[in-house]
C-alpha cells in the first residue's frame, strides 16, 4: 500500500512541484519565499529595523546611536523555519480505501520536501487516539527518504483527539503548523487552533474530505455505521435529509474556515479524489500558499 | 356481486407472503460512513419528521396491499347484478309454431326476432346462471337442460327453426311447473306471439309481434256431377285492413281459374269455382297477394273423383242391405244370380249369406253372414243373444258410443292382415283388411238377426264400409294439418314404401318399423308402394293449421311484456373496471413514491 502512495509517479510530480514552488513565509505569515529571518539565538546574525511589536530588549542601541534608527538584533535560530505537520491518523481518514489518508500522506510529503529544500526543519506528528507520535526533526534534502519511510509506516485507526494530542507536543518556538485532517475529531477543534495560536504557530489547515462526504450518494432506509466507533444509526435518506446534511456540512466547513482565518492561518479544503497536481497548483496557489 | 371464477381466491394465500416480504424488507441495508459526526445532528433534526415518514411508508404498504386484493378480485372475475335479485336460473321458452313465421318487422320474422331477443338475454346472463331452453311447437321439447355453457345455449338457439305446426304454448304450464320445482329460484321467459297464463309461476312473455296483414285460405273442397266439377275455397282476412286479392285454382299443376275477391278486415268469404272439367289427383288454391305469412296462402285437397261404382250383390233377399246400398251416392248395385259364375268388372262383390267356392284374387269382396269357412278366413264359433260393440276403426268410429245385439252370430278368425270392426267378448264379429292387393270385409251376422239396421248409424256404416271396400288405396284421411302424425294405409303386400314430400324430398319407410310420418311440410305428398311388381300411388295433403293464421297481436305486444312483472338478472362482468382501477392506483402509487418528496417540501 505504501508503495502505491509514494511511487515513481509521485516523486516525479514532487520534483516538478518543488521546482516551481516554495513555501512562502513572511515574518510568520505564510506566503512568499522565506528569507533568512533572524532569531534570538546566541549566534548574532543580522539587524533589521524595529517594528511595533518586536521585543524591545533586542533593540541594538549601538546601532541606534550610530544610525539614529531603531534596529533589533536577529539571531541564527530564527533563520530556519520549523514546520510541524500534524497528521490525523484516525480511522475516518482511512475511509474508502484510505483515500483521505493517502492524500494526507502525500501532502505531508510534498510540504516536507519543499520545506527541506528550503533548509527548513520538518517534524511529522501522527495523532491517533490520545497519542502523538512525532518523527525526528528532519533537515536537509538528504533526510527526505527517512521522512518518507516514517510516513510509510502510518496506519489509520482509532480516533483523533487533536487538542489533547497537540498539547502533548512540545512546541517551543514559532513555526508553521500544518494540520491535515478531515475535521471529524473527538474533541473540540477550536481548542486545538487556540493552542497553536498560543504557541505562535502559523496555521495551515488542510481539510481533507472524501467525495462521498462532500456529496453523499446514499438513498433509502439505511443503517449508517461509524467507521471509527462502529456506532450505528438508522436513517431514512431522502432528498430532505440530504439537503439537511449538506447544510450541516457547509456549516461545519465554514466554522473551521472562520476559526482558522481568525487565527491568521490559511484554510484549504481538499477533495481526496482530486489529483495531487490539481490540489497543489490550483487549491494551494489560489490561496497563495505556494 | 358474485365471482364467476372462485378459483382466483386461492391467490389470497399470497397475502401473508406479501406482508412477510414487507416486514423483511424493513431490514435495512447497512452502510459504513467515515464518521457520524455530521449525520448525528441531521438525524436528530429529522427525528421530528419520522412519524410522517412512517405514515408515508405505510401509505405505500396499504396501496400495494389494496392492489393485491384488487388483482385477486379481477382474477376471480367478479359480476355485478344490474337489476334483479337473487340467484335465479332461467327457463327460456321459444315458440316455434306456425304463426311465428309471420314477417312483420322490417323483413324479419317473429321467430328470428324472438331468437335475437333470446340470444341477447342469454348473453347478458352471468356464468353461474343455469339455462333451460324449451322449444314449443306442436309439442314442448326441452332442447337444453340447466346448462351453464352460454355458448352451447346460444348455438342451440341459433339452430332452432320454426315449424308449420299448430302451437301449444298456452298449455306449457305443467312442464314449466315441473321444471321450476327442480330449481331453487328461477325466472321464466317465453318468447311467443301467444299469451301465456303463468298462474303461480314467475314468468314473462316477450312478444315479437307487430301488427300486420294476413289473408289465409283455410279450406278447399270439390264436388263432381258427371263431368262437371265444382270447387269451393274459403278465405279469411286476419289483417288490420280490408284487402282485395286474386285467388287461383289449380288442378295438380294446371291452372284452372282465377277469381278476384275483396275481403274486409276480419271477414270470411267463400270463393266458388264452377263447372270445370278435368281428371285431377289434387286441387289447390293460392292467394296471389303477398302478406306477412306465406304459408297459409295456399290450401290443398285431394280430388274426390266420383264416377259411379259398380257393386255386385249376391243375396236372397235383404231389404236392409239393398236399401242401404241404394242410398249410396254414385254406387250402382247389380244383383248376381249364380255365385259360381261371378262376372268380372265390378268394384265390389257382396256375398250375403252365401259363400262362393272360388273367389278370384283380384276382386274386392264383402262377406255378410258367411255360412262356412272360406279360403280367405275361417269361422271360429257361433253365439246367440250377445251384445257386440263397434271397434275403434275409421269405418265405425262414429258408432263408438253405440252397442248392438245379435240373436245369433258367428265369430270369425281374423286374419293377420285384418282389422276388427265389431267384437264381442274379444271375439271378432266383423273385420276388414287388404289381402293380395284387394279389400276383404266380413260381418259374421245376418242383418236380419241384429238391431244394427234399425240404428240411425246403419246407413253411414254401410256407406263407409262400401267406400272402404271399393277404394283399393283407401286412406281414412287424405287431408291433414302440419305437425300431425300421419298413419299411412299401406298394402299388406307392399315391399317398398316411399313418400315424396312437397319439397320433392323422398322418404323411404321401413315397413317393419311402422308406417307413419310427421307432416311437417305444407303441400301435396305422394305415397308410392311397390306391390307385386306394380307401383301403387296415392296422394294426401297437409295444410297450414288455421289457428296459426290468426297473427293478430295477443298480449302487450308494444312493450313485449305480459303477465307477471319479473326482473331477469342481468349480470355484467366488472373485471375490466377492476383492472382500470388497478391501473389508476398503480399510477397513484408511483406518484406518491416519487413526487411525494416534492409535495412534502424537499427535493
Amino acid at each position: 500500500m505504501s508503495e502505491k502512495i509514494f511511487d515513481g509517479d509521485f516523486f516525479k510530480k514532487l520534483e516538478g512541484i518543488a521546482l516551481h514552488s516554495s513555501l512562502v513565509m513572511n515574518d510568520g505569515a505564510l506566503g512568499g519565499r522565506k528569507s533568512k529571518s533572524k532569531g534570538s539565538s546566541v549566534e548574532f546574525s543580522d539587524f533589521r529595523e524595529y517594528v511595533h511589536g518586536d521585543d524591545f530588549r533586542r533593540i541594538d542601541w549601538r546601532a541606534y546611536g550610530r544610525f539614529e534608527k531603531l534596529f533589533i538584533k536577529l539571531f541564527m535560530e530564527e533563520r530556519e523555519a520549523f514546520v510541524n505537520i500534524f497528521l490525523d491518523c484516525s480511522k475516518s481518514m482511512g475511509f474508502k480505501e484510505e483515500s483521505k489518508g493517502i492524500m494526507a500522506l502525500r501532502l505531508s510529503a510534498v510540504f516536507s520536501y519543499i520545506a527541506l529544500n528550503n533548509l527548513d526543519r520538518v517534524c511529522i506528528n501522527k495523532m491517533v487516539n490520545k497519542e502523538i507520535i512525532s518523527s525526528p526533526k528532519y533537515m536537509g534534502r538528504g533526510m527526505f527518504n527517512s521522512l518518507i519511510d516514517f510516513l510509510k509506516e502510518t496506519e489509520f485507526k482509532g480516533e483523533c483527539e487533536l487538542a489533547y494530542s497537540l498539547k502533548r507536543k512540545n512546541i517551543s518556538s514559532k513555526g508553521i503548523s500544518i494540520i491535515i485532517t478531515d475535521g471529524f475529531l473527538k474533541d473540540n477543534l477550536d481548542e486545538a487552533i487556540n493552542y497553536l495560536m498560543y504557541r505562535k504557530q502559523k496555521i495551515l489547515f488542510l481539510h481533507v474530505l472524501h467525495e462521498e462526504e462532500l456529496r453523499p450518494k446514499l438513498n433509502g432506509e439505511l443503517t449508517l455505521r461509524d467507521s471509527e466507533t462502529d456506532e450505528k444509526v438508522i436513517v431514512s435518506l431522502n432528498g430532505r435529509v440530504i439537503k439537511a446534511y449538506n447544510k450541516r456540512l457547509n456549516s461545519f466547513i465554514s466554522h473551521i474556515k472562520d476559526k482558522v482565518k481568525k487565527s491568521g492561518g490559511n484554510y484549504i479544503q481538499i477533495n481526496s479524489q482530486d489529483s495531487l497536481d490539481k490540489v497543489i497548483f490550483e487549491n494551494f496557489t489560489k490561496e497563495g500558499i505556494i | 356481486m358474485t365471482l364467476a371464477d372462485t378459483k382466483g381466491l386461492w391467490f389470497l394465500l399470497s397475502i401473508p407472503i406479501f406482508i412477510l416480504m414487507y416486514i423483511l424488507k424493513q431490514k435495512v441495508k447497512e452502510e459504513e460512513v467515515s464518521s457520524l459526526y455530521l449525520w448525528k445532528e441531521v438525524i436528530r433534526n429529522n427525528e421530528a419528521r419520522r412519524p410522517f415518514d412512517k405514515l408515508r411508508k405505510n401509505i405505500l404498504f396499504f396501496i400495494q396491499f389494496l392492489l393485491i386484493l384488487l388483482l385477486i378480485l379481477s382474477i376471480a372475475n367478479p359480476y355485478m347484478s344490474i337489476k334483479g335479485k337473487g340467484e335465479e336460473d332461467l327457463i327460456l321458452l321459444i315458440d316455434t309454431s306456425g304463426s311465428m313465421k309471420a314477417v312483420d318487422n322490417k323483413g324479419k320474422s317473429r321467430f328470428e326476432l324472438g331468437k335475437d331477443h333470446a340470444s341477447d338475454i342469454v348473453k347478458d346472463l352471468s356464468k353461474t346462471t343455469a339455462i333451460t331452453l324449451i322449444s314449443s311447437g306442436g309439442s314442448n321439447k326441452v332442447e337444453i337442460s340447466a346448462s351453464r355453457d352460454k355458448g352451447e345455449v346460444l348455438a342451440k338457439i341459433k339452430a332452432l327453426e320454426p315449424s308449420n305446426e299448430k302451437g301449444d304454448i298456452g298449455n306449457s304450464y305443467s312442464l314449466l311447473k315441473s321444471l321450476s320445482n327442480e330449481m331453487k329460484t328461477y325466472n321464466i321467459v317465453a318468447i311467443s306471439d301467444e299469451s301465456i297464463d303463468f298462474k303461480d309461476l314467475k314468468g314473462r312473455v316477450i312478444n315479437p309481434s307487430k301488427a300486420s296483414n294476413n289473408l289465409a285460405l283455410d279450406f278447399i273442397s270439390n264436388s263432381q256431377k258427371g263431368e262437371n266439377i265444382k270447387a269451393m275455397a274459403r278465405i279469411i282476412n286476419y289483417g288490420e285492413e280490408d284487402e282485395t286479392t286474386d285467388v287461383s285454382l289449380y288442378g295438380d299443376e294446371e291452372l284452372i281459374d282465377v277469381k278476384t275477391i275483396g275481403v274486409k278486415k276480419g271477414e270470411t268469404k267463400n270463393i266458388y269455382f264452377d263447372d270445370f272439367k278435368g281428371n285431377y289427383n289434387t286441387l289447390w288454391a293460392e292467394i296471389s297477394k303477398k302478406d306477412s305469412l306465406d304459408e297459409d296462402d295456399r290450401a290443398y285437397s285431394v280430388f274426390k273423383s266420383k264416377t259411379a261404382s259398380k257393386v255386385m250383390l249376391f243375396t236372397d233377399k235383404n231389404i236392409f242391405l239393398e236399401k242401404a246400398l241404394s242410398g249410396l251416392k254414385d254406387v250402382e248395385v247389380y244383383k248376381g244370380k249364380d255365385i259360381d259364375d261371378i262376372p268380372k268388372g265390378y268394384d265390389l262383390y257382396i256375398f250375403d249369406g252365401q259363400t262362393p267356392f272360388i273367389i278370384n284374387d283380384d276382386i274386392n269382396v264383402l262377406f255378410i253372414n258367411p255360412d262356412e269357412d272360406t279360403e280367405i278366413f275361417k269361422l271360429s264359433g257361433s253365439y246367440q243373444g250377445q251384445e257386440y260393440r263397434p271397434d275403434n276403426h275409421n269405418i265405425t268410429k262414429f258408432m263408438s258410443k253405440s252397442s248392438f245385439v245379435a240373436s245369433k252370430y258367428n265369430t270369425l278368425e281374423k286374419p293377420h292382415w285384418g282389422e276388427s270392426i265389431f267384437t264381442s267378448d274379444n271375439n271378432t264379429l266383423g273385420f276388414v283388411g287388404m289381402e293380395k292387393g284387394r279389400k276383404i270385409g266380413a260381418l259374421g251376422f245376418d242383418l236380419h238377426n241384429t238391431d244394427l239396421p234399425l240404428k240411425p248409424e246403419f246407413p253411414i256404416l254401410m256407406n263407409n264400409l262400401v267406400s272402404y271396400m271399393m277404394d283399393r288405396n283407401f286412406m281414412s284421411k287424405r287431408s291433414f294439418y302440419a305437425g300431425e302424425k300421419i298413419s299411412l294405409d299401406i298394402n299388406s303386400g307392399a315391399k317398398e314404401v316411399k313418400v315424396k314430400t312437397p319439397s320433392s324430398k323422398t322418404i323411404d319407410l321401413d315397413i317393419n318399423k311402422g308406417l307413419s310420418i310427421l307432416g311437417e311440410e305444407v303441400g301435396v305428398y305422394e305415397v308410392t308402394q311397390r306391390v307385386d311388381e306394380e307401383d301403387i300411388r296415392y296422394n294426401f295433403v297437409v295444410n297450414f293449421p288455421r289457428e296459426e293464421s290468426n297473427i293478430s297481436i295477443k298480449g302487450d305486444g308494444a312493450s313485449g311484456i305480459t303477465n307477471n312483472e319479473i326482473d331477469i338478472r342481468v349480470s355484467r362482468s366488472i373485471q375490466s373496471y377492476v383492472i382500470i382501477i388497478i391501473l389508476l392506483i398503480l399510477m397513484f402509487e408511483w406518484f406518491v413514491y416519487t413526487k411525494g418528496e416534492e409535495l412534502w417540501g424537499y427535493k
